[in-house]
């Protein structure tokens, strides 16, 4: 019967308890809480097990009765129930513990409870199988008692009622358990349901203590209000002429307040105490800015401190000039040396901190800027192209302009120098510090063209006419429209089918065939 | 127009020199009055369990407040007013705790020794001396001046607040250890719901006609959590409705972390009911020429 200790002792209290308070089908009303759960397996479990022992051991239906009337009245029956009084309430002091606990651990605590139940379930079922056995028997039983007349009329109730119980199918009370509305499980209260008496006291069931507990909360929230608006009212109060000391004596603060406080009164009050009177500014050197500060963001930094700094400005100007009318001395005289707030030591660190710092920075910008270079040196290349062209172009007018002179009759045989140099004012560059490559070719005396290069030959130029030079190679010789009607160059003549290639080439046609050649006499005689 | 106003100024305080001269005079004659003002003493402690940053702002502040007094770390939280007696041992009348819980949130105390009030700011956003980016300095022991903003005095909480400051850190006129010249300056300043701290060096500028400002630190930001009416407890005056626990908002960060899973399975989960729903079933007309 007892799993463990703690098992054991619940089943003897839920045997004693329901029994003697309270009718047995509010208490068996199944619910969700772990402790209901063993509960209902102790009354439905345990009394009809111990019924069924007395029945074996007499067989007869008025000592089964008599028991009945003595577990119902609650006396004497049975001893266990009182020697387990002491474990009761070993209970309540937990239960009072877990009372005074904070709020915060009541979430672990219905978590816990949540596990539990579900191991307690698997119990139930076990219960409820040795239930089914017993009503299996106690059914012969109840048989047998219908037939005699029942003295005690409690007892004779709590028949019909396991009646009642017997009557319905097993599965009808899953059912039923199932279609329960599944109730918020409160701990606390539960717990006194099970292990004391006082909980039952001026409530007929259950059910309706529990509810007049739900809305206790509800009372306590309405309370905390009108606290509140108590405080309020005070508030409104404190505008108007009251003694200083009475509203701090009237409405002492609970210690743990989750609400607002703001006793005016009672500050104003401090204030007074507190404040000395008169006191002239050289001791306190404190003031107050007039004007109001304006931060658009108080989370952007830089901002913040700048307004600071100008708010705090104005008011070391004003405590100058107080300081000045006082008396008193600002500046510490250049030879005055003393401990300061910061030793040496931290302010070489300072030093050295923000001379890195400016390092950093520089050195980061030097990577920048190198960065950016690179970006951009394809562009320099072009550039520095395009003015090496302009270099050269240079040179070569200067060199025309020096031939030009020398044509004009300015002979000199040292090249002109001043004359370049004359060039080379407009442009930037200068000739002769560097040579480029396509100079290096040209010879002392050579002629040079527009791109710097060694002017070609006369006869080169005119066989670069008639094979031409450079330009697309392919194609060049394919006719086109014009080429092929252009018929310039066709002679009738010379393509005559009917020519007669036997007679020669061309030139004056003898008729009579060839001539017969004459002999060597006339051929002599014609040479003299 | 700048020329001007220089000159209007001057006048202004050649004229008040002369007003000035009597008013001056005066308390020096009453050297008992001026007693009151001089005699004041900090006492600075901590709870143990104090971060080593914590720590860090603590000997800073003591080393800003020439008339304070460090005294051991406190073992019990719990008894926080027997602070009131050792101030009185150490003949202090005010006192400032920085009290350490978890050792990473500070709360810090400044009191009134023996009768109040109390003030706790929770303290965040800490910069000690010992950082390198606040490149000022000033002398040991220099008084300084205090700057308050305006909302100082906009409400009664901060009147308070503003009040108690300038009792604890107003370095009084002629005490032994403080020097005779002004280089620096605490501003505190009310934004955001929260108090600022800075503390500026003033050093002449050449050229210019006003000083330049250095940040020499600390920097910490003040969020006001509570006033109580006695000296480390009493009843609570003010509570700050805006104030969050940083054990809470660390909480709140944790459930928002667990919500996002959450949200997401949600998200996926009506999605897929989503698809499901817009599923048609064929219609048996679609296939009756098939």
């Amino acid at each position: 019967m007892a799993v463990s200790n703690k098992r054991s002792i619940t089943t003897v209290n839920g045997n004693k308890k329901p029994l003697s308070n309270s009718p047995k089908v509010e208490i068996k009303k199944p619910t969700n809480t772990k402790l209901n759960n063993i509960k209902k397996s102790a009354t439905t479990q345990s009394p009809k097990k111990k019924l069924k022992r007395t029945i074996d051991d007499s067989g007869d239906d008025d000592e089964l009765k008599s028991q009945l009337s003595k577990i119902m009245s609650g006396a004497g029956g049975m001893d266990e129930d009182f020697d387990d009084e002491d474990n009761d309430e070993d209970f309540d002091d937990e239960n009072d513990n877990q009372d005074v606990m904070d709020f915060d651990d009541d979430e672990d605590e219905e978590e816990v409870d949540d596990e539990d139940e579900d191991f307690d379930e698997d119990f139930d079922e076990d219960d409820e199988d040795d239930e089914d056995e017993d009503d299996d028997e106690l059914d012969e039983e109840e048989m047998e008692a219908r037939g005699k007349q029942l003295v005690d009329d409690e007892v004779n109730d709590l028949y019909s009622e396991m009646q009642d119980i017997d009557s319905e199918d097993d599965e009808e009370d899953e059912e039923e358990e199932e279609e329960q509305p599944i109730a918020i499980p409160n701990k606390r209260l539960t717990a006194k349901v099970k292990y004391t008496g006082e909980a039952f006291q001026g409530f007929a069931k259950v059910g309706d203590y529990e509810s007049d507990k739900k809305l206790k909360p509800i009372a306590k929230q309405v309370k905390i209000a009108q606290e509140l608006e108590n405080d309020q009212e005070i508030e409104v109060e404190g505008g108007s002429d009251l003694d200083d000391e009475e509203p701090e004596e009237q409405t002492p603060q609970p210690k743990t307040s989750k609400y607002h406080i703001y006793d005016t009164e009672g500050i104003q009050q401090k204030l007074r105490e507190i404040k000395m009177e008169k006191i002239p500014w050289v001791h306190t050197l404190a003031l107050t800015s007039k004007s109001k500060m304006a931060i658009e963001d108080v989370h952007d930094d830089f901002k913040r401190e700048v307004a600071f700094y100008q708010h705090t400005l104005q008011t070391v100007l004003d405590c100058e000039k107080l300081c000045k009318e006082n008396n008193l001395l600002v500046r510490r005289k250049p030879d005055y040396f003393a401990e300061m707030i910061k030793s040496d030591e931290q302010m070489f660190k300072i030093k050295a901190k923000l001379q890195d710092d400016k390092k950093r920075v520089e050195t980061a910008d030097l990577i920048r800027k190198k960065r950016e270079i690179k970006k951009f040196g394809k562009q320099v290349q072009v550039q520095k192209l395009q003015e090496r062209q302009k270099q050269k172009s240079d040179a070569i007018d200067s060199v025309k302009k020096w031939r030009k002179n020398r044509e004009k009759g300015n002979v000199s045989d040292d090249f002109d120098i001043d004359l370049i140099q004359d060039d080379n004012k407009g442009g930037k560059s200068e000739v002769g510090s560097k040579r480029k490559r396509g100079e290096d070719r040209v010879a002392p005396g050579q002629k040079v063209n527009k791109l710097g290069l060694a002017e070609k030959g006369k006869k080169r130029q005119l066989k670069d006419q008639k094979y031409g030079f450079g330009g697309k190679k392919r194609y060049a010789k394919t006719n086109d429209s014009t080429s092929t009607n252009d018929f310039s160059s066709f002679n009738a003549k010379r393509n005559n089918e009917d020519r007669d290639y036997s007679r020669g080439k061309g030139g004056k046609s003898k008729k009579g065939g060839p001539k017969a050649r004459v002999g060597k006499s006339k051929r002599t005689q014609g040479r003299k | 127009m700048k020329l001007i106003i220089h000159l209007h100024t001057k006048q202004e305080t050649v004229e008040k020199k002369v007003k000035v001269d009597t008013t001056v005079v005066n308390p020096l004659d009453e050297k008992v009055d001026q007693s009151i003002y001089t005699k004041k003493r900090v006492l600075f402690t901590s709870t143990r369990g104090i971060g080593s940053k914590h720590r860090h702002l603590m000997t800073d502040m003591i080393a800003l407040v020439p008339h304070s007094k460090k005294e051991d770390k406190i073992d019990d939280k719990s008894t926080l007013t027997l602070i009131n007696e050792t101030c009185e041992m150490k003949s202090c009348n005010y006192a400032v705790l920085f009290d350490a819980r978890n050792s990473k949130d500070l709360f810090l105390w400044m009191v009134k020794a023996p009768l109040g009030p109390s003030i706790k700011f929770h303290v965040t956003n800490v910069h000690t001396l010992d950082e390198l980016q606040m490149t000022g300095n000033s002398l040991k022991g220099s008084r300084p001046f205090l700057h308050f903003d305006k909302s100082f005095d906009s409400q009664p909480h901060l009147q308070l607040t503003k009040e108690l400051i300038t009792q604890i850190y107003s370095t009084p006129k002629g005490h032994v250890k403080s020097k005779p010249f002004f280089d620096h300056i605490f501003s505190f300043f009310y934004q955001d719901g929260r108090i600022w701290f800075r503390n500026y060096q003033i050093s002449d500028q050449e050229f210019k006609k006003e000083p330049l400002l250095t940040e020499i630190g600390p920097r910490m930001i003040l969020n006001l959590d509570k006033i109580f009416s006695a000296g480390f407890g009493g009843h609570v005056l003010y509570s700050n409705p805006s104030f969050q626990s940083p054990n809470n908002t660390r909480q709140l960060h944790k459930l928002a972390k667990a919500n996002k899973y959450k949200s997401r399975v949600e998200k996926e989960q009506k999605s897929s009911d989503r698809k499901k729903s817009a599923f048609v079933q064929p219609d048996e007309v679609d296939t009756v020429f098939d």
